[in-house]
C-alpha cells in the first residue's frame, strides 16, 4: 500500500516559491493500478520521484509499505558512461539481485545483444528505455512507477513489455504517467487527473479521461 | 525522508548504505577504468607523478630549506595540499555527474560523496606511500616520530572530506557554485602552509596564519618528519575541533542540496 | 511518522532538539522532574552526546579544575656593541648597545632544557608543587602516581613554562604557571637567575677563549725573545766580541799601521843597500820586515778568511741579532693583539638585563572557567549534530 497524504511540493523561482502539488491525499492498495492523466508541467514527473523517494515533499507525506520501483522514465537511473552491463551490475548490487540471472534475462527481454557493452549514452531513447525497463524486470517490486516511457518502445517490444508487465503484475502496483488513454485502458484499473496541484481520483478511466478532457479544451492553461 | 511504515532498524539502514556505498565505489571504479583498469591506474598515478616531478626538480636543484632536504620538505608540503585539494576537486562534481543514479531511492547524495572520497582517500593515500621508497634510498630520514606523521595524514584527508562536502554542495546549491569552488581550491594553494613554515613567519602574524586548521596539519607532519631540525607551531585541539566544525558544517550543506532535491534543474 | 519527520527536521537544521512532542502528551499536570525524564527518554542522543558532557564540564571547569597562578617576567640579552649587523639591522641598532636576539633564544633553549629543570627542581621540588592533591586529578603532575620519572616531568614542566622572543624588539617573556602564587614566582625567578648565570658563564667562557690564545702567543713570543737575547750574549760572551764591526775596523787600522811601518823598514833597508851594503843594521831590519810583514798577514787573516776570522763571526753574529730583533719585534705584535682581544672580550660582553621582575600574581588568571565551558558547549553541539546527521543520514536508507 503506498498512502499520499496531504503532501505539498513547492519549487523556489526567481519569483519566489511556486506551488505545484497541493494538499494531495490518495493510496494506492497492493494490486491496483493507477493511470494520472495531465498536462503538460503539472507535476506528474513530480509526484511520481516523490512517490518513488528519489525528492522529498515539502511537507505532508508519503508512507510505503510495498517495495516501489524507481521512476521508469527517459532518463534517469543508468549511469550514461558505463555499459548497459555495469549499469546492471550497479543495480543488482543496490537491489541485492543475482547478477548472472539478472543478465541472462535483460538480454533476453531487451534484445539489445552487443549493445549492452556499449555505453549508455549512445544508446537511442527507445534503447534505453528497453534497457531500464529490462533491468526494472529483475527486481521484484510490488509496484512499479513508470513515466511515460512506454510511447518509447516500437510496437512489438511495447507487446512484449505490456504482456511481461501484466504477468508480472497481477497481483502488483503500476502508478503510470501516460498521455496515451489507450495505454492506460491496458494497463490501469482506475486513473486520476492531476490539475492545478490537485489529484482526482476516479474509479473509472473513462470519468478521468472525459474530465481529462475538459480541463485540456475547456480553458487556457496557464503555468 | 522518513515516509515508511516499516521502521527500519538502525543497522538494517546501515547495511544498505554500505551496500550502496560499496556498488558505488565499484562503479566508480569501472567508470575510471574503462575496461582494463588503466583509469585507476591512472587515477593512483596521476598525484604520484605530480610528487615525483616536484622531488626530481627540487633533488636536481639540491637545495636545503633550513637544515632539512628540500625533497623533504617539498614532499611534505604538496602532499598536504594535494591531500586535501584532490578531494575536493574530485567531489566537486560528483552529483552532477550521478545524477541519474539518484533515480533510485538507496542512492544519497552523501553515498555519491562517500563513495567518491574514498576512491579518493586511497588514491592519494598511495602516492602519499611514496615517502617510502624515498626514504628508501636515502633522499628523506625515517621520520623522527612517524605516529605523527600519520596522524597528521589523517587530519589533511578528515579536512579534505569536510572540504569536499562543503565545495560539493556550494557547487550543487549556488549558481555561481563552481566559480566559489574555485576560488577555494586555489586559496588552498596558499593556506595549507606547504611552501613555508609558520616559524618563519613574524611572531605577531603567525597567529593569523595558524588560524587555517591544514597549517597545523602541515606543521604537525614536519615536526614527525623533522622532529628538531624544525620549530614546529600547531594545536592537535584547534586542528581537531576546526576539522570538526568544517565536518558539521559540510554535513549541514549536503542535507541542504539533499532536501532541496538534487534534481530539480535535471528537467 | 509525522513525529520523526518533524524530528529529522528540526535536528537537521539546528542540532538542538525539537521537545514539542513530550508536551502534547503531557498528561494531568505531570512534575517538572517527570518532564525532565521523558524528555531525557525522548532524545537519548543529545543526552548523552551534549547534555551529559555539558554537565560534566560545567563541573569540572566551574567547581574542580585547580586555578592556575602565571607569573611573567621581560628580559632582553645585550651587548654594548656587535659586529656583522646586516644593513637593516644596523639602521635600527646603530647606537652602542644593541639587543642580541640569537642569544635570548640560546636562553629559551636553556631554560627549557632538562638541565634548568634538574636544578630547579632540586631546589623547589617541584614534583611537590605541581603534584601536590590540592592540584585537581587532570592538571595533576603524574595523577595516578604512576610515572614520576625525570622525563615525565620534564614534558610536565614543558607545558608549565613558556619564553617567547620577540623578533623586533628581541625582549623575551618568560611565563611560569603553577597552582600557588608563590610557586609561580620561584620558579620564574629561578629560572631568570638561572639565565644570568647562564649568560655570565658564556662571557668568562668568551673571555677565557679568546684571551688565552692571545696570552698564549705573548708568553710563547716572550720565551722566544729571552731566548734570542741569551743565545746572542752567549755568543759574544764566547767570541769576545763586543761589537764585530769596530773590532775589525781597528784591527784593519793595525794592519794599516804595520803596513806603513813596513813601508818605512823597507825604505830603511834600501837606503843602507845603496849606502852601507855591509852594514850589520841590513840583517836587523831585514828581521824586522819580515816580523812586520808575518804581522800583517795574521792580522789580515783575523779580519777576513779562515774560520776563525772576523768576517766569518761578523756573520753568525748577524744573524743572532736579527733573530732577536725578529723576536722582540713578535712579542710587541702578540702584546698588542692581547691587548685588542683584551678589548674585544669587553666589547662582546653579554648582559642579561631585566625589563619586568617576576611577579607573585595575587590572583588566578587561568583557567578561563566560562570561556573552556562555551568552548565546551560549542563543540558537544557541534559533534553532536555530525553524529545526528550522519545517523539521519544512515537511517534514510530505508527499505
Amino acid at each position: 500500500m503506498i498512502r499520499i497524504k496531504e503532501l505539498c511540493k513547492s519549487y523556489r523561482t526567481r519569483r519566489g516559491p511556486r506551488q505545484i502539488l497541493k494538499d494531495i491525499t490518495c493510496t494506492v492498495h497492493k494490486g491496483e493500478k493507477l493511470g494520472i492523466l495531465g498536462c503538460n508541467g503539472a507535476g506528474k514527473s513530480t509526484l511520481i520521484r516523490i512517490i518513488g523517494g528519489i525528492e522529498n515533499p515539502t511537507s505532508g507525506s508519503v508512507t510505503r509499505t510495498m517495495s516501489v520501483s524507481w521512476p521508469l522514465a527517459f532518463q534517469g537511473g543508468l549511469a550514461g558512461g558505463l555499459s548497459g552491463l555495469d549499469n546492471l551490475r550497479f543495480i543488482c548490487r543496490i537491489y541485492q539481485v543475482d547478477f548472472v540471472a539478472a543478465r541472462a534475462s535483460v538480454e533476453e527481454f531487451s534484445e539489445l545483444g552487443n549493445y549492452l557493452q556499449e555505453p549508455v549514452k549512445s544508446y537511442s531513447a527507445g534503447m534505453r528505455a528497453r534497457l531500464a525497463f529490462a533491468i526494472s524486470m529483475t527486481v521484484d517490486f510490488d509496484c512499479y512507477l513508470i513515466d511515460e516511457v512506454s510511447a518509447v518502445g516500437d510496437r512489438r517490444f511495447n507487446e512484449k513489455f505490456k504482456n511481461r508487465l501484466l504477468d508480472k503484475t497481477r497481483d502488483r502496483s503500476i502508478i503510470m504517467v501516460s498521455h496515451f488513454y489507450g495505454v492506460l485502458r491496458e494497463y490501469c484499473n482506475r486513473a486520476a487527473v492531476l490539475d492545478a496541484g490537485v489529484l482526482r481520483v476516479y474509479d473509472d478511466i473513462k470519468d478521468a479521461i472525459h474530465n481529462y478532457e475538459q480541463i485540456l479544451y475547456g480553458k487556457t492553461i496557464t503555468f | 525522508m522518513p515516509e515508511t511504515t516499516q521502521q527500519t532498524t538502525f543497522s538494517r539502514a546501515f547495511q544498505i548504505q554500505m551496500r550502496v556505498v560499496s556498488a558505488l565505489l565499484r562503479r566508480e571504479l569501472i567508470a575510471l577504468s574503462g575496461k582494463k583498469g588503466i583509469g585507476f591506474l591512472l587515477m593512483l598515478v596521476e598525484p604520484l607523478i605530480f610528487v615525483s616531478a616536484i622531488c626530481v626538480f627540487f633533488y636536481l636543484t639540491r637545495r636545503t630549506v633550513g637544515n632539512v632536504p628540500v625533497v623533504a620538505f617539498a614532499m611534505s608540503g604538496y602532499c598536504v595540499m594535494w591531500g586535501c585539494r584532490f578531494q575536493m576537486m574530485k567531489m566537486m562534481n560528483v552529483v552532477a555527474a550521478n545524477r541519474s543514479l539518484l533515480y533510485h531511492r538507496y542512492v544519497k547524495i552523501f553515498d555519491l560523496m562517500l563513495g567518491r572520497s574514498i576512491l579518493q582517500i586511497c588514491s592519494t593515500s598511495i602516492s602519499f606511500l611514496m615517502f617510502a621508497p624515498i626514504i628508501y634510498i636515502g633522499l628523506v630520514d625515517f621520520p623522527v616520530k612517524p605516529y605523527l606523521v600519520v596522524f597528521s595524514w589523517l587530519a589533511v584527508l578528515w579536512y579534505g572530506w569536510s572540504l569536499g562536502l562543503i565545495t560539493s554542495s556550494i557547487y550543487g546549491l549556488v549558481k555561481m557554485g563552481e566559480k566559489i569552488c574555485i576560488v577555494i581550491m586555489v586559496l588552498h594553494i596558499w593556506i595549507t602552509g606547504a611552501f613555508m613554515m609558520v616559524e618563519w613567519l613574524p611572531p605577531d602574524y603567525r597567529g593569523y596564519y595558524l588560524l587555517f586548521p591544514m597549517v597545523h596539519a602541515t606543521e604537525m607532519m614536519r615536526d614527525g618528519l623533522f622532529g628538531n631540525r624544525v620549530t614546529a607551531h600547531y594545536s592537535v585541539l584547534y586542528m581537531v575541533c576546526a576539522n570538526m566544525v568544517l565536518t558539521y558544517l559540510g554535513l549541514v550543506l549536503v542535507r541542504k542540496l539533499s532536501q532541496r532535491g538534487a534534481m530539480d534543474d535535471s528537467d | 511518522m509525522n513525529d520523526i519527520a518533524k524530528i529529522t527536521k528540526s535536528d537537521v537544521n539546528v542540532p538542538l532538539p525539537g521537545g514539542k512532542r513530550k508536551k502534547n502528551r503531557s498528561r494531568v499536570s505531570p512534575s517538572f522532574l517527570q518532564k525532565m525524564i521523558a524528555y531525557a527518554r525522548g532524545h537519548k542522543l543529545f543526552m548523552v552526546m551534549v547534555v551529559v558532557p555539558s554537565a560534566l564540564s560545567v563541573l569540572y571547569f566551574g567547581l574542580i579544575e585547580s586555578d592556575i597562578y602565571v607569573s611573567e617576567c621581560r628580559f632582553v640579552v645585550r651587548q654594548p656593541e656587535r659586529k656583522n649587523l646586516s644593513s637593516l639591522g644596523s639602521l635600527l641598532q646603530n647606537i652602542g648597545i644593541s639587543s642580541v636576539r640569537e642569544e635570548a633564544f640560546t636562553v629559551r633553549e636553556y631554560v627549557l632544557s632538562r638541565d634548568a629543570l634538574k636544578i630547579i627542581d632540586e631546589n623547589l621540588n617541584l614534583r611537590k608543587a605541581f603534584g601536590s592533591s590540592k592540584v585537581d586529578i587532570i592538571n595533576r603532575f603524574d595523577p595516578l602516581g604512576i610515572d614520576d620519572s625525570f622525563e615525565a616531568l620534564y614534558k610536565y614542566f614543558l607545558g608549565q613554562v613558556t619564553v617567547d622572543v620577540d623578533l623586533t624588539s628581541s625582549i623575551a617573556t618568560l611565563t611560569a604557571k603553577a597552582y600557588a602564587p608563590n610557586d609561580a614566582f620561584n620558579i620564574n625567578e629561578g629560572l631568570l637567575f638561572m639565565s644570568e648565570g647562564l649568560i655570565n658563564k658564556l662571557n668568562d667562557r668568551a673571555r677565557k677563549d679568546m684571551l688565552s690564545i692571545a696570552l698564549k702567543d705573548v708568553e710563547d713570543a716572550e720565551a722566544e725573545a729571552k731566548n734570542r737575547a741569551m743565545a746572542l750574549s752567549i755568543y759574544q760572551d764566547k767570541e769576545i766580541l763586543f761589537d764585530p764591526a769596530q773590532q775589525s775596523t781597528m784591527q784593519l787600522q793595525q794592519v794599516d799601521r804595520l803596513q806603513t811601518e813596513l813601508i818605512a823598514v823597507r825604505g830603511q833597508i834600501a837606503q843602507y843597500r845603496e849606502f852601507a851594503a855591509a852594514s850589520s843594521q841590513i840583517r836587523a831590519l831585514e828581521k824586522r820586515a819580515s816580523e812586520l810583514r808575518k804581522e800583517i798577514n795574521a792580522e789580515m787573516a783575523k779580519v777576513a778568511g779562515g774560520s776563525e776570522s772576523m768576517s766569518q763571526k761578523l756573520i753568525e753574529y748577524e744573524r743572532l741579532k736579527l733573530d732577536r730583533e725578529f723576536s722582540e719585534q713578535k712579542l710587541a705584535a702578540a702584546l698588542t693583539s692581547l691587548e685588542q682581544a683584551r678589548a674585544e672580550v669587553q666589547r662582546q660582553q653579554l648582559y642579561l638585563e631585566r625589563i619586568v621582575m617576576p611577579n607573585t600574581p595575587d590572583s588566578a588568571i587561568y583557567p578561563r572557567r566560562f570561556l573552556n565551558i562555551l568552548a565546551a558547549f560549542g563543540m558537544l553541539f557541534i559533534v553532536y549534530g555530525v553524529v545526528k546527521i550522519l545517523l539521519i543520514g544512515v537511517l534514510e536508507h530505508h527499505e
